[in-house]
């Protein structure tokens, strides 16, 4: 089952200087459980092309068809340090006034069962890093989207903490069962997490290719980038960006 | 180890207090000895001790409290209103990015103009006592209460705001869950920095026109050369401003407190 598809997208900019075409007829689809993840060179409209999928601005051309609601986890955690955990978690229903018991109470097995629970009543700020960018997921996940954009989660991660938390991450999104797109810059962690690649091309954005990691051992992030046929993949995007 | 720290940095406080009230006297004790050797001339500088005994007679006549309560309470409103107008136009250029458009020159000119100086109108249009001396007071302050507010508004991270936006969060829903909260500590500052704007204001007001009130003790003083009430006037509004600013700082640090 699709739930999201991109169908001939197009963005064209106007600014004073004239046009910008940012986005030239990209079409793409992710399907249930699934995770893709795009990667092209700094500049190339991947910003602009989850913008557009969250509706905060309209494509020139194409359509865009979202099942269901999208939740979307930024680079930093934004959470609110006038709020406990556990208040900032619940501020998605709070703002869609959709707060009922059940909901709540799947909430709390979440945090439970991610080792969170015992930190409900403190503020982000006695929180390390990557404990507060689980904790960021968990809010996303608290008004149940059916997809999820990640927008470069892990970059304000060091090296170390983005490795464990892009695990457990990725951990919580094959629990729950939800679709990711995943924005990133970082190679070994499009391979190590997505079931698909999109390589985008430079400005204008196409898609330049689809790469399907199917045959990495492993089940875990950590444990795909040991795999043998991991540098593979490596390589071969690599050389897709810097064509 | 931790103690030890905590011990030095704690005695560091005491001995800054101790030398702050060892300046307080021996400035106070060579005013007065200055003035007794007459080197200079107690007419026109007065000295602490008359200072004193005048203070003493105005709290035993009970004639002071007149005069401080009508200059604090002229003071809080001019605060309380100042600040809330200017709170509330703050949220209305939030709000609207074309009304912010416009009113920027007005606001540019409006904060550039000196304010004391439509204080006589302000009086003549507003009426003379608590009204008038008021209306200065809000005035004083409110241009640059709506200013800086709306700066601190504005600076609040745009992905904080996406991030709202992404469980379809409303203007109103943003404003009271994010912009609001995100500026407490701003807005105290604000507070701080009106409670000395409004005190201007009501001193101003009271100088050009009262029958009661601090500014009025210091304007009557040195219209009729007594420079013990004139010093007297400065004393009584330097201790009760001080105070008020004590009182918006306790309840910034049981915010803060709570918040950490």
């Amino acid at each position: 089952m699709k739930k999201l598809e991109l169908i001939h997208v197009k963005k064209t900019f106007y600014t004073e200087l004239g046009a910008l075409n940012v986005i030239d007829d990209i079409s793409f689809d992710i399907n249930e459980g699934e995770i893709v993840a795009i990667v092209g060179p700094s500049g190339a409209g991947k910003s602009t092309l989850l913008n557009i999928i969250s509706k905060l601005i309209l494509p020139t051309s194409g359509k865009i068809i979202v099942d269901g609601d999208i939740g979307y986890m930024f680079q930093h955690d934004h959470l609110f340090n006038w709020r406990t955990v556990y208040k900032n978690i619940l501020i998605g229903l709070e703002i869609k006034k959709d707060k009922d018991r059940k909901k709540v109470e799947r909430i709390k097995k979440l945090l439970t069962k991610y080792g969170l629970f015992e930190f409900i009543n403190n503020y982000p700020q006695e929180l390390s890093g990557g404990m507060r960018q689980r904790i960021a997921l968990i809010r996303t996940l608290a008004t149940e989207p059916s997809i999820l954009l990640l927008d470069e989660p892990f970059s304000a991660l060091d090296y170390q903490t983005r490795i464990n938390v892009s695990n457990d991450i990725y951990q919580i999104i094959k629990d729950q069962n939800v679709s990711a797109l995943l924005v990133t810059h970082d190679i070994s962690e499009a391979i190590s997490m997505a079931d698909r690649v999109l390589v985008l091309s430079h400005r204008p954005a196409k898609l330049k290719e689809v790469i399907v990691i199917n045959d990495l051992e492993g089940k875990t992030p950590l444990e795909k980038r040991k795999s043998t046929k991991f540098s593979y993949y490596f390589d071969k995007i690599w050389g897709l960006l810097n064509e | 180890m931790n103690k030890s720290y905590l011990k030095q940095k704690r005695a560091l406080a005491i001995r800054v207090v101790l030398i702050q009230i060892v300046l307080l006297i021996v400035l106070l004790a060579l005013w007065e000895i200055a003035s007794r050797l007459e080197w200079i001339d107690s007419f026109l500088f007065s000295k602490p001790t008359s200072i004193l005994k005048l203070l003493t007679n105005y709290i035993k006549t009970n004639e002071i409290y007149r005069h401080i309560g009508i200059s604090v309470l002229e003071t809080l409103l001019g605060l309380f209103i100042g600040t809330l107008i200017g709170l509330f136009v703050a949220i209305l250029l939030w709000w609207n990015k074309l009304f912010a458009k416009v009113m920027d020159p007005f606001l540019v000119v409006g904060n550039a103009l000196p304010k004391t100086a439509l204080a006589p109108i302000l009086i003549i249009w507003a009426g003379t006592g608590i009204k008038g001396i008021t209306t200065v007071a809000i005035s004083i302050s409110l241009i640059l209460t709506i200013i800086s507010a709306y700066n601190y508004f504005i600076q609040v991270e745009e992905e904080k705001i996406k991030m709202l936006q992404s469980f379809n969060a409303s203007k109103w829903q943003i404003l009271i869950k994010l912009i609001l909260p995100a500026n407490i500590a701003n807005i105290i500052n604000i507070i701080k920095i009106n409670i000395g704007m409004s005190w201007v204001g009501v001193i101003v007001g009271e100088f050009i026109v009262s029958r009661y009130g601090i500014g009025y003790l210091i304007m009557y003083g040195s219209q009729v050369f007594n420079m013990d009430l004139v010093m007297m006037g400065v004393f009584v509004l330097a201790v009760i401003s001080f105070l008020m600013y004590e009182v918006v700082n306790i309840i910034e640090k049981k915010i803060k407190r709570k918040r950490n």
